[in-house]
């Protein structure tokens, strides 16, 4: 505590979150920044490694886990959204989808949350809302590109109904990524705050079942966040039932 | 009186509660197991491995109750007592309600699990649906963790209602989500074929009835930030409370239509995409009820000074 209080007096007057600032353009970096950073250079490096010598049938292991990931993820949401939309959005989904699982687990790392410059991206609600937007603005591009205005029919049919479905359609529409971004965050931040919780309270043997579940929540929480885009890309583009 | 007891005593209370909730939904988990087992002998691994799965996720919650009573205990004071007390008990209530649901849906799962034994969605199915159901939970521990960082002696009354709203949007959620996930299980087995898209259809129902507490949660943040007068503490436990019963409602009309939605899907399993079509046009009505409540609170609490 002391060693942290006297870092941020002698930078000047850093805000206990900020890590350091930027010269010349005055950005603040925060633990969350560094570890974003972090997981999207680890993420690179592998799909490096893995790509970087091509063959037909795979040379290395990296390559073969790179196809197994490729191939698994295409398998999983064909059935949901049908093939040739899970062809289509596969390099949008799936870099969401390792993204941010990669980020959940980075918060079960030991010190994950409290040793500066290492804390869960997908545990801050700006970075959740951030990927919210883009998954937002990625639906109603997709859809006015495939089917011109016609993509706001959804909203106004049955036509009679339209001066109450409309105002409901647009709620709706904005509600998404609200929603979509709350859920992951507080999912994380939750099961953070508990595994911190317990680990102050019996250090031995008690956290591992949280630390578990942590486990399998991470990869659910990534799963909906990408079930939840495939399905809202789906509906934007779906042909009249 | 001294803080320290009011807290202790509302904490032991809160850890049997727990404690009772975890227990109870274990023992009707497990005897649904033990049926399973004897009915379709050849299934026992199986079913064993979805025991253990559906026990761990409610031994979890007592231990986030456990966790909570910890972090609060560190905390207590004269002017935070009854706070911490609330919290507790609200902590408790809302792993009560998720282990409960939980037991309902893994208890169709059992079902489900002996009489498809070649399903092998039907594990997959339970486990996302127990996820949703322990994230209620979570979703009370964060806002319970928050507040403590930042309840004083004079948002005692907002803190208060903010935890105990949570923890009953929570029971609204959890209990909707075990009906209709429940369903969904039953549906797998008696239609298999359409058990994919039961699937799908369930976790679009869970998602909107979590939504509602997620709403909740959001409008406490807001409330959070603007408590700073007596008048703003008041109207906030009054916001919290309307908040509460709003999605208490929603959650409830949503369980109720997922779940007879899912029945419609194994009953008439032609007809599934058009049944997910409507139930989701169903639940945005819903939704939107509350997010008319949400609205209003937010743009009064901006008038409140």
């Amino acid at each position: 505590m002391a060693l942290a209080s006297g870092a941020a007096e002698s930078a000047g007057t850093l805000p206990p979150d900020v890590l350091f600032r930027i010269p010349y353009i005055g950005l603040e970096v925060t633990s969350v920044e560094t570890t974003t950073w972090g997981v999207m250079l680890l993420v690179l490096l592998v799909v490096w490694l893995g790509t970087r010598n091509l063959g037909r049938v795979p040379r290395t292991r990296t390559q073969a886990l790179l196809e197994i990931a490729v191939d698994g993820l295409r398998a999983f949401f064909a059935p949901i959204i049908g093939e040739e939309n899970a062809r289509a959005f596969l390099p949008f989904l799936g870099s969401l989808f390792i993204f941010i699982l990669v980020s959940n687990y980075s918060g079960l790392l030991p010190g994950a949350g409290h040793l500066r410059g290492l804390k869960a991206p997908t545990s801050n609600w700006g970075v959740t809302a951030g990927l919210a937007t883009v998954v937002f603005v990625a639906v109603q591009y997709t859809g006015i590109r495939r089917k011109g205005l016609g993509y706001f029919k959804h909203m106004v049919e049955p036509l009679y109904l339209a001066p109450l479905l409309l105002p409901l359609g647009i709620i709706e529409e904005l509600v998404r990524p609200f929603a979509l971004s709350l859920r992951l965050v507080a999912n994380i931040f939750g099961g953070e705050t508990v595994v911190l919780a317990l680990l102050m309270a019996t250090p031995w043997f008690l956290p591992i079942i949280p630390l578990g579940l942590e486990l399998i929540f991470g990869a659910i929480q990534a799963f909906i966040f990408t079930f939840l885009t495939a399905i809202y890309l789906a509906t934007a583009v779906a042909e009249e039932h | 009186m001294s803080p320290m007891v009011i807290f202790s005593g509302a904490a032991v209370l809160a850890m049997a509660l727990a404690a009772f909730g975890s227990a109870f939904s274990q023992g009707r988990t497990g005897a649904a197991a033990m049926a399973a087992t004897w009915k379709k002998p050849e299934v026992a691994g199986k079913v064993r491995t979805t025991m253990m799965l559906a026990l761990v996720f409610m031994e979890a919650l007592t231990l986030f109750v456990f966790a909570i009573v910890f972090v609060l205990a560190g905390r207590v004071t004269a002017e935070i007592a009854p706070f911490t007390a609330v919290a507790v008990l609200a902590m408790a209530a809302a792993a009560t309600a998720s282990a409960l649901a939980q037991s309902r849906t893994a208890v169709a799962a059992m079902e489900a699990s002996w009489r498809e034994p070649e399903d092998g969605g039907t594990r997959t199915s339970m486990m996302l649906g127990l996820v949703f159901m322990e994230a209620l939970t979570l979703f009370v521990f964060a806002i319970v963790f928050v507040l403590a960082g930042s309840v004083t002696s004079s948002r005692l009354i907002f803190g208060s209602a903010a935890v105990a709203g949570m923890a009953v949007a929570a029971i609204g959620s959890a209990t909707a989500q075990g009906r209709a996930a429940s369903m969904a299980m039953e549906a797998g087995w008696k239609q298999p074929e359409v058990a994919g898209g039961v699937r799908t259809s369930m976790m679009l129902g869970l998602v909107f009835m979590e939504a509602l507490t997620l709403f909740v949660f959001a409008i406490v943040f807001v409330l959070n930030g603007r408590a700073t007068t007596p008048a703003a503490n008041l109207f906030g436990a009054a916001a919290v409370a309307a908040m509460t019963i709003a999605a208490f409602g929603s959650a409830t009309a949503q369980g109720r239509a997922s779940a007879a939605a899912m029945e419609a899907t194994w009953r008439q399993p032609e007809a599934a995409g058009a049944i997910r079509t409507s139930m989701m046009l169903a639940l945005v009505f819903m939704e939107a009820l509350t997010l008319f409540v949400f609205a209003i609170v937010f743009v009064l609490s901006g008038m409140i000074v």
